[in-house]
């Protein structure tokens, strides 16, 4: 993941965390809000949940280290997003973020 | 919402109206003609390209389906607390509203404690019952959901090998310009399915054209009553035959396309003495041997002709192969008489068929198609149901598939395709759009597929918090593990944090479509809570608590009938075709929809937002036409976002009401898209080894052994458990297979269908070969027992017939009904699984893919003493 | 103009459409198949395969059939079709024993597909059109080509395996499949001009 290069104190980039299904009863939550730096990506958004939530959260979202697991699912802005990297830009006034696993294969 | 019943003398109509049929999961267009509120008939859809105007038998006869008086048609309770086989539940009618307050409540209060709790089942045969499920189950939070014997018996080897290998579900001969097709347990084109009608069509033209189709069977039915050769095979030794096959065409002949495997493949790969890649120190990326430059490289850093495929190379001191090298060498010890013993086929007809293979694959040539010039390889290998039923499911596939790879036919002109693997979208949005790309090492992800879950990259094996275990048996889509004799043991050895206690089954009949009944029946009992949407009452219904009727295919809706096309839309060139499935008339009785039962329980246990989110992301749903937050949204309304995000503002539901479908061409570009994308697939397994060890690390200190030799990465010869077995007197393999007049145990209870069976000499009978039986003094006609040494049996009539394996003992589709509420459908035929056992051992332990062959002795009911 | 009828046996993969589609068409009662699927194995293990046949009245050109009613029921239209006015049959079943085919049937007293539980909304509507106590059997759909279809047999079939069209005409499909194909019919010994013609498998 790339690191945060600037970080401009004064701008801040409001992130609303939209969790639903299991996520959002592990969480215990629906909506999360974040202040990030702006610049942030992602994955910092990620790292910052796993850090509320703990592993068990990260577990069930990273295949792998910078890698989200292909059944989950996530949308910024409303637009589906894989890349971690992605710098996340307000629409309005928060960047709007939902995340939900969409797990489970059954066949047939 | 209150269905409307609207007495059909009401109405005076005449109307056709375009919709989708449901008697398998092929989904064929059709179009339902109804005259004053009653449907007369049904036929095929001409604009469709699904289909094309046609239907098969079981789609014309959906109106004996739909008017059956044996409909559920009410909310039913449970009002006998005993469950068990044959204990009649004592139903008592009640009121939906009741009924959803009762299931709500109980759900939302699961869904507190964990949601893991809830276990999810569905038909594979209603197509537009998969988006609605995948959605509730997401929003819900329960990962445990299963598509019951049609998923468990079919796929896991299926559409595993042809997820990874072609990108898509399943894969077909390029019907068109294939000269030369060889089905394994196949019968693309000869029964039902995949793109059933539509093959139908494509088949018989190639037949007429002169495409040659092999067929390797135990029995002489379908594909293989109209092939140009029917070769008899033991059941269940298709790998043998296959790595025959390959070896003939490799060693003996030295035929192969090196272009293809330097290209498209992991064949020149550098694999160390420790089976797995050589890769660079600093990019981890795996290393091959670069010709001109003399040394090892990247792969994506070398010219593809510049790679060796052959000999051995050293590498920082290692002694090291290329993966096509290893898999030469490997391929030596399948000679055509070692696999004439396994398989009972001449070793002379197998090197004939590897022969005839390799020279008909045409290595190196291309056709011109519209214009664009294409590799030329018009041979298929397909395997299916029948090969891919069994314990060495993985290995039988893929060493099918193996023979498409080294001649390089797979998705290219004339050769196996797998369904639509790649789309550039409509001409005007751009929409749906997906192609395969490269992921880790440069092998292929997928770009579409059914599940969010995609067969490649491998996923990490876990401690399983999954019913079925398939987050540690990472390869494995279904399983048996929900249903089998050792799940409370298994759960237990491997810690799953939870247990069972709601069913909520769409649909599906576990206690026959899985195995045998008894242990079936204790894995239902095991759910303190049961709720059954069904069309009739089957055997399964009877562990219900409570029956809710279902609305069917002609009374529902679906957006996306064929979507994805992965699943359900004719491969090979030809037109893109979006259908939809509408309703034709309002169900009779209180019937509601599938749809509208999960999205009004969604409601009412208070996950709206969760379920307006899970659409969003299954559908894709995009801009405007996004479910916002937690406002209420018919099924309607959500089916006209998905094909207004798909087609544009002014193509939402009522123009798809209107029009039926939406065409248009496909390219040679999209078609045959393995020559226009860098991407390469794994002809050498190097990931199982690897994913072996990370499995046995969780499983064996728990006592769970992990066998070595089902994760070979390259396929290879495991018997099954009946090729094993040696019990004096049990001495045929029984096997069951798909009629084409019936559809898993749903269609029995049709009447037109049930007719045309019953005059049918294979459907309803048991099929021996005529001098085994003979030999056993049966006759024609005779009622026998089927047993296993296990003592588990079945009865029936046998048919005494020249077209089966003199060691075959063959039963048609998943009959023999013993309940009262399917009346029709009631003692027709034999019950096959019956005879199965289900548990870990039974169970291939890399895909989980049940054992379907059963070692049996068939002897005259009369003279069984019990 | 004569009508006919071919069927390729090479396509033909015992789908049962024909004969379910009739069916579905025609509302016709249990027992009653205007149009059949036959099944035959042929060959010993291992050389093998099965003959899928599918039959149906073959509108014979002299039709013994039409000879034997005693009452004029059992008549030839102008273009060929056979067919039965069921006003005038008394159901003396002369015409069954007459047809060498037997494609034909006696609807003895109503019957229903779900027995015990009456006409289906279905069969009121498309069965309860049939008189009993006469023979049925298939007539080509002859309403259905007036209309300029086909017969639904025809239309329906997955494989395209079924045509029809103009005998009389040499430029028809019919018949260049006749004369390219060597077209055959079932027993042409009984002499009675059945004018569906198979295309060998």
């Amino acid at each position: 993941m790339k690191t945060v290069s600037r970080v401009h104190r004064d701008k801040i980039v409001l992130v609303k965390v939209r969790l639903f299904g299991i996520l959002s009863l592990l969480a215990n939550e629906r909506l999360v809000a974040l202040d990030m730096a702006e610049g942030a990506t992602l994955g910092d958004v990620l790292t910052k949940l796993g850090g509320r939530f703990g592993r068990e959260f990260t577990d069930r979202i990273l295949r792998v280290l910078g890698e989200m697991h292909s059944y989950c699912q996530v949308f910024v802005n409303n637009t589906q997003v894989s890349d971690l990297d992605m710098e996340l830009k307000a629409n309005g006034s928060a960047a709007e973020v939902g995340m939900i696993l969409l797990m489970a294969s059954d066949g047939g | 919402m209150e269905p409307q019943v609207i007495p059909a003398s009401a109405v005076r109509d005449d109307v056709w109206i375009p919709s989708a049929c449901s008697l398998c999961y092929g989904t064929c267009s059709i179009v339902a003609h109804r005259v004053d509120g009653v449907l007369v008939k049904i036929e095929g859809n001409p604009e469709s390209a699904v289909g094309k105007g046609r239907l098969c038998g079981k789609g014309v006869s959906g109106l004996m389906t739909h008017y059956d008086p044996n409909r559920v048609r009410v909310p039913l309770r449970r009002t006998n607390p005993v469950k068990g086989i044959g204990v009649d539940p004592g139903w008592k009618e009640i009121s939906w509203d009741e009924a959803l307050d009762e299931i709500a409540q109980r759900l939302r209060k699961l869904r507190n404690d964990d949601p893991r709790r809830l276990f999810i089942q569905r038909t594979t045969t209603v197509t537009s019952s998969r988006t609605p499920i995948q959605v509730f189950a997401a929003a819900f939070g329960t990962p445990n959901r299963s598509s019951v014997g049609g998923g468990l018996h079919c796929g896991n080897g299926a559409h595993l090998i042809s997820g990874l290998m072609h990108a898509s579900w399943s894969v077909v001969p390029d019907f068109q310009y294939c000269n030369y097709a060889v089905y394994f347990g196949a019968s693309k084109g000869h029964s039902a399915g995949h793109a059933s009608c539509s093959n139908m069509g494509l088949a018989a033209e190639a037949r007429a054209r002169g495409m040659k189709m092999v067929v390797v069977d135990p029995m002489c039915n379908f594909a293989a009553a109209k092939a140009t050769e029917w070769v008899p095979i033991r059941v269940g030794t298709d790998a043998a035959l296959a790595l025959s096959m390959c070896n003939v065409m490799v060693n003996e002949l030295g035929i192969y396309d090196a272009p293809y495997l330097r290209a498209k493949t992991n064949a020149p790969y550098l694999i160390g003495p420790d089976k797995l890649y050589v890769r660079d120190p600093e990019s981890g990326k795996p290393l091959v041997w670069d010709l001109s430059l003399r040394k090892a490289q990247p792969y994506d850093a070398v010219k593809a002709q510049e790679m060796a495929l052959e000999r051995e190379f050293e590498v920082n001191g290692l002694l090291c192969s290329p993966a096509f090298q290893i898999l030469k060498t490997h391929l030596k010890k399948f000679t055509p008489e070692w696999a004439e013993a396994i398989t009972t086929i001449p070793a002379a007809n197998i090197r004939r068929l590897g022969t005839e293979f390799a020279r008909e694959a045409r290595v190196g040539s291309t056709i011109v198609i519209d214009g664009v010039t294409l590799p030329y390889r018009p041979v298929a290998a397909i395997a299916f149901r029948g090969s891919q039923g069994h314990m060495n499911s993985l290995y039988n596939v893929l060493a099918v598939d193996l023979l498409n790879q080294l001649v390089g036919s797979a998705d290219m002109a004339g050769g196996c395709l797998g369904f639509n693997p790649a789309c550039h979208g409509h001409p005007e949005t751009g929409r749906p759009a997906y192609i395969p790309k490269a992921g880790p090492d440069g092998m292929m992800v997928a770009g579409m597929w059914l599940e969010h879950d995609f067969p490649y990259p491998i996923k990490s094996p876990r401690k399983p918090e999954r019913m079925g275990l398939q987050d540690l048996f990472v390869m494995a889509q279904s399983s048996p593990f929900p249903y089998s004799s050792d799940r409370g043991q298994l759960w237990d050895t491997l810690h799953l944090p939870y247990r069972p206690e709601v069913l909520l089954n769409y649909g599906a009949n576990a206690l026959m479509s899985i195995a045998n009944k008894e242990t079936v029946a204790q894995a239902l009992s095991q759910f303190k809570f049961i709720i059954s949407i069904d069309l009739f009452l089957t055997e399964s219904s009877d562990f219900a608590d409570i029956v809710l009727p279902d609305c069917d295919y002609l009374e529902s809706l679906d957006s996306r009938a064929n979507f994805p096309f992965l699943f359900n839309l004719p491969g090979g060139m030809g037109e893109w075709c979006w259908p939809i499935k509408q309703p034709t008339v309002q169900p009779d009785g209180q019937q509601r929809r599938s749809s509208d039962i999960l999205i009004e329980l969604a409601d009412r246990i208070g996950m709206r937002e969760d379920l307006n989110a899970a659409f969003n992301a299954v559908l894709k749903l995009e801009g405007p036409f996004r479910l916002e937050g937690d406002r209420k949204y018919s099924y309607e309304e959500i089916c006209d976002a998905d094909l207004k995000t798909n087609f544009g503002p002014d193509r939402g539901l009522e123009w798809f009401k209107k029009n039926g479908v939406i065409k248009w061409r496909k390219k040679p570009e999209e078609v045959y898209w393995r020559h226009f994308v860098d991407v390469r697939v794994p002809i050498y397994w190097e990931f199982l080894p690897v994913l072996r060890e990370k499995i046995a690390a969780i499983a064996e200190p728990r006592g769970v052994k992990i066998p070595q030799g089902y994760y070979e990465p390259l396929p290879d010869w495991v018997p099954c458990v009946s090729h094993e077995e040696n019990n004096p007197g049990y001495d045929l393999y029984a096997f069951y297979y798909r009629d084409i007049i019936h559809t898993n145990s749903f269609t029995m209870e049709n009447p037109w269908l049930d007719e045309a069976a019953r005059l049918d000499p294979y459907s309803y009978t048991i099929a021996i070969n005529a001098a085994t039986a003979h030999g056993k003094g049966l006759g024609d006609g005779d009622e026998v027992w089927v047993e296993t040494h296990r003592g588990r049996r079945v009865k029936g009539k046998v048919h005494l017939t020249q077209a089966i394996h003199p060691e075959g003992v063959g039963i048609a589709a998943c009959a023999g009904h013993w309940g009262d509420e399917m009346p029709v459908a009631k003692g027709k035929g034999v019950f096959f699984n019956d005879l199965l056992e289900v548990d870990f051992d039974h169970a291939s332990p890399v895909n989980l893919n049940l054992d379907l062959c059963v070692k049996v002795k068939v002897s005259k009911a009369a003279e069984v003493r019990r | 103009m004569r009508w006919g009828m071919v069927i390729d046996l090479k396509r033909c993969i015992g789908c049962y459409g024909c004969q379910l589609s009739c069916k579905a068409e025609h509302g016709s009662p249990p027992g009653v198949f205007f149009a059949r699927l036959l099944k035959q194995e042929e060959g010993h293990y291992p050389t093998v395969r099965q003959l899928f046949l599918p039959v149906l009245c073959f509108h014979c050109d002299d039709p013994p059939c039409v000879e034997v009613c005693p009452t004029e029921a059992s008549f030839q239209w102008p273009e060929g079709v056979v067919d039965i006015d069921p006003e005038k049959c008394v159901g003396c079943r002369a015409c069954m024993m007459a047809c060498p085919y037997t494609q034909r049937y006696f609807y003895d007293e109503e019957q229903h597909y779900f027995s015990g539980n009456g006409a289906t909304p279905y069969e009121k509507a498309r069965s309860q059109r049939h008189q009993t106590g006469v023979v049925m059997k298939c007539n080509f759909c002859r309403d259905r080509v007036l209309a300029g279809k086909e017969p639904a047999c025809v239309a329906n079939c997955p494989t395209v395996a079924r045509y029809f069209g103009d005998l009389d005409d040499p430029t028809s499909e019919v018949s260049r499949l006749i004369k390219e194909r060597g077209g055959y019919t079932l027993h042409p010994e009984l002499g009675t001009g059945p004018c569906v013609y198979y295309l060998s498998p």
